[in-house]
Parts: C-alpha cells; structure tokens; sequence
C-alpha cells in the first residue's frame, strides 16, 4: 500500500513536472522545446521509482505499534508488549505475562486498513489539479506545434505574426536590389544574413527574435558606428531641425502666406520606372522661393498650406549645387494649378521627404544621384535594416489595414484617418499628418474650408496640413505624439536628448547600482528617437 | 483467571468501594478523589490547594473515616512549633516513686495526618514534617522513631490569604506527591450539598479498607511494568521544564527559573502507575502519565521573578510541555 500511494504521489508529481514544462513550453516555443517522450518517460518512471524506493525502505516497528495503539485505542498496549517481550523469561513477573498475554490477543483484533487507511493525495481538490495537469501535460505534448510548424503552419501562434505586409516587402525588396545594383562591392555576409531574414518575414515569425537579429545585423553592418556617433548624429539632425524652425518668416516662407497645394505622395513608384527622389526634389524646390508662383499679402497671418506628406524635404538631399536653396521649414509656395503639374514631381518628393517614420526609399536610392558619393555598403546596408526594423515597428492596426489594401505601403502618418472629423481640417481620405512633426494634430485657421472643396482629389498618398505660427508643441503634447504615433521627428528629438542627458549625468552622480545603470540606458535606447538619415 | 487478574479485580473493587464511601459526603469531585487516591496508593502525599469552605477538610475527615486507619489533624498556626507535631519527651512520675523522660509522640505519629492550612505555620514547623514525609521517620533528639505505615499526610492552603502565612519553602514542596487544586462545585453539585449536609441526618462512612489492604495494593502498584518509550516520555517531559533544555517551549524559557526535580519524574511514573491499575490495565501508558503530569509537576516549577509578577499558572506551562510532546 505504501508502494501505490508512493506511486500516486510520483504520478502527480511528475504530472505537475511535465505541465509546468508544456506551459513553458505553450508560452515561448522557441525558447522552450518541448520534450514529448521525455514528458511521457516522465510520467511512467517517476512513479515506478517511487514505488520502488517506498517497498525497499525500512520501517521501524515502534511507530508502528504506537499508531496501531493510537487508531485502536489499545493505550499503548501493543508498543509496550514490543518492549516487555524483550525482557528475559525469568525477569518477566505477572504483569509483563499478562501485558504480552493481552496484547497477543488485542493484535488479533488489529486491522491494517484501519491504522493505515487509504489517504486520497491532499482531498479531491489536489487530486483533481493533479488530473488536470496530467491532461494539460498530455495536450501540450500532442497537440502544441513545434516553432518550426508554427512558423509554416497557416495558423500562428499568439507569439507569431506577420510582422511586415507583402507590399513592403516586395517594395523593400526591390529597392534593396536597386541598392545592390548601384554598388560595385560584392556582397557581404551581413546582405546575406539579411536576405534570409527577409525570406522568414514572408511568414509569420517571432516579432521579438526577428528585430533582435536585425539589430546585431544592422551593427555588424555599421563597422565603427558607436553611441557616440548616432548620438552625434541625432544631434546634428536636431540641430538642423531646430535651425529650421527657427528662420525667420521671410527664410522659412519665401512665398506669401497663401493657400498652397501640393500632390504629395502618389502610389508606390513601379520599380525602375520611378525617377530618382533627389532629381524631383530638384524639380520642385527651385519653384519654392519665386515670388511670382502666388500674390504675397502684404501682411503675413495664419495660413494653411498643404504639402507632401513626408513634410519637408531633407537639407542634405540637395541634388543640384547650382539650385537656389530649399526651404528648410514649411512648405513650397505654389498656386493650384502649378500644384498639379508638380503632383508627380511632389510624389517622389514625398518618398524622398523627411519623415521619421516613413519609407526610407530615398535612403536607399539616394546613391543613384551621381552627384552624391558612393556611400560604403555597410552604411548602406545598415540604413536598409533601420529601415526594415521601422517597418516592423508599426502598429498593428495599421499594419493589418494595409495588408488588405491595394496600395502601396505607406507610414501611418501617412494613411488616411477616416476617424478624424472633418471639421479639424481632416477630409476624409486625407492624411492625418498633424502628427508628422510629434506633435498633437494643429487646428488650422481655416481648416474645412469651403474653398478646400474644388481641391484636386488627391492620392491617398497626399497630405493636407494646417499650419499654424506658434511656438509649436508643449513639452507634453510632443511626449503624448511620441508615445502615439511613434518616437520620431525633431521636436521628440530635443526632448529625448534631454531627458537622456539628464539620466546620464544623474547615473554618473547618483548612487544608483551598477546593476542597474544597464536598465536605463537599455530605456532610452528603446525609446530613441528613429534615425534620421 | 490467574492470580493476578484476581489481584487486579480486587484491587478495582476497593477502589470503588472506596469512592462509594468518599461519595456519601463529598458531593461531586470525581477527579479530586481519583488523585487523593492515586496518591495514596503511591505512597505519596497531598497537599490542598483551595478556598475556604470547598471540602478539603471534609474530604481528608471522610477518607479518614473510610480508612481503618489512626487520624490526626494539626491546625497549623504561627505559634505552633515542631514540638507540638513530633512530639516532645515529658517527665513522667513512676508508680515506684521515682520519675523517668518519656516521649509522648506528637500528632504526625499517625497513618493519616491532616495539616489543616499548613502554610500559616513558620517554615520552622513547617520542617518539621520534612523527614518525616520523606523518610517516614522522627529524629527527636539521639533517637529515631519510624512512622506506622501507612503514612500519608494531607496538606491544606489558602491560596488567597496571603497575609500572616509562609508559603511552603521548596524543599517542603517537593514532599508533596501531588498538589490539587479543590475546584468549586457545580451548580447541581452545589444543590445536593445543601440537601445533604442541612437535613436531619448526615450520611455515615463506614470502613472500606483497612491497612493491609491499603499496603497490598501500593506493593502492587509498585509491580507495573513501564516499556522504555513511555519511560523516556517521562524524562523528556520533565526534561522540558527546564529553561536550559533545548527541547523546552518558549514559556519556560521565559518565566521558569528551575525546573521540576528528578523527584518529580518518580511522582509521574509511580502515579501513573496507580492511574493505569484503576483504569484496569497492567502497563503504564503514555495517556496515564500525562493525566498525573499536571497534579505532579505544578508545584515543582519555580518560577522567575517575571513569571510571579506576571501571575503565570504553571498549568499553562505544563499545558506547552505536553503540547509539544508525542501523544
């Protein structure tokens, strides 16, 4: 009896074993491979061994007299004869006679049962947990697929998804052969790394594993970059940023404050087919500073002007030395009907725009300029993977929109708010690019405006914004943008680099434990504004 | 039937005949009388423990009665002096003229002696009764008299006139076999006092055992076999009332300053005995000397000066010592 209950107990307890391991299992597959003939050898051994160790153990023989006396009330009747019994014959007096006398007759009436009764393990309730665990064990054995099938399997488990739509894969792809045709070097095994990647993101894959490899990917293929230098970097592009937003009306808006409207980004260039970003950004910032595009009122007030969705173009993708310079800031000036002959020139400015969280295609093409240098493969490589891990980082809202969409893909910020009223200068359709610069959207003067209405329809692709004078966004509306859209643009920049200057000089001034300096930096990486190129 | 089930059927029956007789006059008391007589047929000595006007003296005057046995009663007051319990040596006068010392035996020179509210005695008188609750015997002077056998003394106190008393020094406790508590009666217990002891008549207590009865059957409590383990729960549980011991609870560690004697552990065994025979068995249990740990053991702690202010019970201690221990 011993040997079964001992049994039991093995049983249950190898059952509890074998459950916590499926579980584990169930919740990371790929960390935690599930032993299915182990579970099973488990579960058989477990209370064999048990049993056999209960059978070979040695028992003493008082307690269990004591506890045949105890559950049959004999008041020690049994255990005292056991001890008067070793008594010589001839030391023995009447008492001890008649104790072991007494006690011969009172083990006739001893029952095994009684003193030993079956004790069910822990009530039903453990019994039924035990149940429950052996079933639990037994389904996650046989019915969980493996990481493997998981991956291949139609139906993915709650750790898998697609985390990129097939369009921005195919439209990655493909300016990621572009890239690799405009350079000479051969390729290295970080591209090659890359490519099996981009082979896994066709199928649902861990979301977590997948940007892990990317980002030892993307520093393998950035020899020498270093915190210092991205930080360097995001400085720089702050900089840049700042000084932009700083010009005076007469620098950052050339054109008088009038209603202007610009096609921005149309749908996915066909590969190959496209012009090259920097030659339409050419194109059009010339128009931007004349004069003559649009009567200039003799008083500057709020105005609303629309532009590309990506914002403003980049400083440093000046194609032509020889061109006037661009606007750094707002928007060009041009009339209606000169905003239609630029709409396809605007759409591949908006690819090669500005936007922190946009498609980086420019990024990527940026070398076909033959006036630009030949930028190194790594660097190149690195800006693809930054790029991909962008893509990644979406929401998922609007990555499930977009892989039932017929367009081309485009960043959040880019798409469409059909939530938005249309009174807050959103139509429905138009983008939702309030956000663009980190901030909560900007009520425009006369946003919804009637005379919005004889507007060219424009792509989905295109961005209508108001914009206001201000100061711009407060502290907690650029936080409150970044926490919702994305960590990007320059005003998140500046706030991020601030707060990051502070938590280093209070890990360098604080007594805060080594140990954990690692988590707050880990912090501020994660929340890293995106790299501007 | 063997000669020891027949010993053992007459030993129960002047148990009961004698419970029988105590119950004409004592009303209720089960257990008060069950260890009065345990520690009788121990060789041991009681001591009383309990408010005026409970019975002690009537219970000690009742087992008198139904015992063929001499009686004496000692009123202990602070005047009384050794002479007067053990006697003195008087001048006596000769028929022939001439005159002779005589030792004219004081009142301890009886089987059953009552030492009504003892503790108002000096401690002087009060070792008086030393040697001979021990020994069984008198020093007077160069000579030595032994007490008649049976010698059993019952010892009364009031435990809550403590003005003008002297508590019982230790040594003198440790005599005690037992120190009962005289609970106060219940509410029916309490009616059938009344109808007993106020109506025309009061029961008579006839003799239900005389002296060699009473040796008969102490020399066969005396003859129960005791198996090892109950033995070491003997030791062990005496061994927990001391504070040194690391098997001792944390009461005694707190308010005992000594523990009970190895005195105490002979009081246990040998009540035990006595308890096990009346129950009709002829092996000590584990069960029996827990029964008779308290009323053995209450007066053999010694309390610290934290556990007296704090008025702690021994009981409750004894109750922790025994908690902790295998049943």
């Amino acid at each position: 009896m011993r040997a079964l209950e001992a049994a039991v107990w093995g049983a249950a307890g190898a059952a509890g074993v074998a459950a916590g391991v499926a579980l584990a299992h169930w919740v990371s597959p790929a960390h935690v491979p599930l032993p299915g003939l182990g579970i099973v050898v488990l579960l058989l051994v477990v209370p064999g061994v048990a049993a056999l160790i209960a059978i070979s153990r040695e028992v003493a023989q008082l307690p269990v007299l004591l506890a045949f006396d105890r559950s049959h009330g004999l008041s020690d009747l049994l255990s005292t004869a056991w001890a008067l019994a070793r008594v010589p014959d001839d030391r023995r007096g009447p008492f001890v006679a008649a104790t072991l006398e007494r006690a011969e007759r009172a083990a006739a009436g001893v029952e095994l049962w009684r003193t030993f009764p079956w004790r069910r393990p822990r009530g039903l309730v453990w019994l039924a947990t035990a149940v429950v665990a052996a079933a639990a064990s037994v389904f996650g054995a046989t019915s969980q697929p493996t990481a493997a099938a998981s991956v291949a399997g139609s139906e993915a488990s709650p750790a898998f998804e697609r985390l990129v739509s097939p369009e921005q894969l195919a439209s990655f792809r493909a300016r990621l052969a572009r890239l690799d045709a405009n350079t000479l070097e051969p390729p290295t095994p970080a591209r090659a790394e890359l490519e099996r990647i981009l082979d896994e993101l066709g199928q649902p894959a861990d979301r977590l594993q997948v940007l892990r490899r990317l980002g030892d990917l993307e520093r393998r293929a950035r020899p020498g970059a270093n915190r210092a230098e991205t930080a360097g970097q995001s400085t720089a592009a702050r900089g840049g940023e700042r000084s932009s937003a700083k010009l005076p009306p007469s620098a950052t808006e050339p054109a008088p404050p009038s209603e202007h409207t610009q096609p921005a980004a149309a749908p996915a260039p066909a590969e190959g087919a496209a012009p090259p970003a920097t030659a339409a950004a050419a194109t059009e910032k010339p128009s931007a500073p004349q004069p003559s595009a649009a009567p200039a009122p003799a008083v500057p007030e709020p105005q609303t002007q629309e532009r590309a969705a990506s914002a403003e173009p980049k400083g440093d993708d000046s194609p032509d030395p020889g061109a006037p310079p661009p606007p750094q800031s707002g928007g060009q000036s041009t009339s209606p009907p000169a905003a239609k002959e630029a709409r396809p020139v605007a759409a591949s400015a908006s690819r090669g725009g500005k936007d922190d969280n946009g498609p980086r295609g420019p990024d990527l093409e940026r070398n076909r300029a033959p006036q630009n240098p030949p930028r190194d493969r790594g660097e190149n490589l690195a800006d693809a993977i930054s790029e991909l891990r962008d893509l990644m980082r979406r929401d998922q809202s609007v990555h499930a929109d977009l892989e039932g969409s017929d367009q081309a893909p485009q960043l959040p910020r880019d798409r469409p708010d059909p939530k938005r009223d249309d009174s807050k200068g959103n139509r429905p359709g138009a983008p939702n690019a309030a956000y663009a610069s980190g901030g909560p959207p900007q009520v425009g003067t006369e946003a919804g405006d009637s005379k919005n209405e004889d507007l060219p329809k424009l792509p989905a692709a295109a961005t209508r914004i108001s914009g206001v004078r201000s100061d711009g966004p407060v502290r907690s509306q650029v936080i409150y943008g970044a926490a919702q859209r994305g960590f990007a643009g320059g005003d998140y920049a500046r706030v991020h680099a601030e707060y990051e200057d502070h938590a280093e000089r209070e890990l360098e001034s604080e007594s805060v434990p080594p140990g954990y300096r690692g988590y707050v930096r880990r912090y501020f990486e994660a929340i890293a504004p995106r790299k501007t190129p | 039937m063997t000669e020891l089930e027949v010993s053992l059927k007459r030993f129960q029956s002047r148990v009961d005949a004698l419970r029988a007789e105590l119950g004409k006059r004592i009303v209720g008391q089960r257990a008060l009388i069950d260890s009065v007589l345990i520690a009788l047929l121990s060789s041991g000595h009681v001591l009383l423990e309990g408010v005026p006007g409970l019975g002690k003296t009537m219970l000690v005057r009742s087992l008198a009665s139904a015992l063929e046995l001499s009686f004496s009663r000692i009123q202990f007051t602070p005047d009384l002096m050794p002479a007067d319990i053990l006697g003195t040596t008087v001048i006596r006068e000769l028929g022939t003229g001439q005159k002779a010392f005589e030792f004219e035996p004081g009142p301890v020179f009886a089987n059953l002696v009552l030492a009504d509210e003892i503790n108002r005695a000096t401690p002087r008188t009060q070792s008086a009764l030393l040697e001979a609750m021990q020994e069984h015997s008198v020093t007077i002077g160069k000579s030595t008299r032994t007490l008649a056998e049976p010698f059993f003394v019952l010892a009364t106190q009031n435990p809550i006139e403590m003005e003008g008393t002297y508590p019982l020094p230790e040594a003198q406790l440790d005599r005690f076999l037992f120190k009962l508590h005289v609970p106060f009666p219940s509410h029916s217990e309490l009616h059938e006092i009344l109808e007993r002891t106020t109506g025309r008549s009061t029961p008579e207590i006839t003799r239900a055992l005389g002296v060699s009865d009473i040796l008969e059957m102490r020399a066969l409590v005396r003859e129960v076999p005791v198996a090892e383990h109950v033995r070491d729960h003997v030791v062990t549980m005496l061994e927990s009332t001391h504070p040194g011991q690391a098997k001792a609870p944390a009461l005694v560690r707190r308010y005992v300053r000594f523990g009970a004697s190895p005195r105490g552990a002979q009081a246990c065994l040998l009540a035990a005995k006595a308890h096990a025979l009346m129950a009709g068995r002829t092996h000590v249990a584990v069960s029996d000397i827990r029964d008779v740990a308290r009323p053995a053991l209450r007066h053999r702690l010694i309390l610290n000066f934290e556990g007296d202010a704090d008025g702690i019970d021994t009981d409750k201690i004894l109750d922790e010592v025994l908690a902790q221990l295998p049943s």
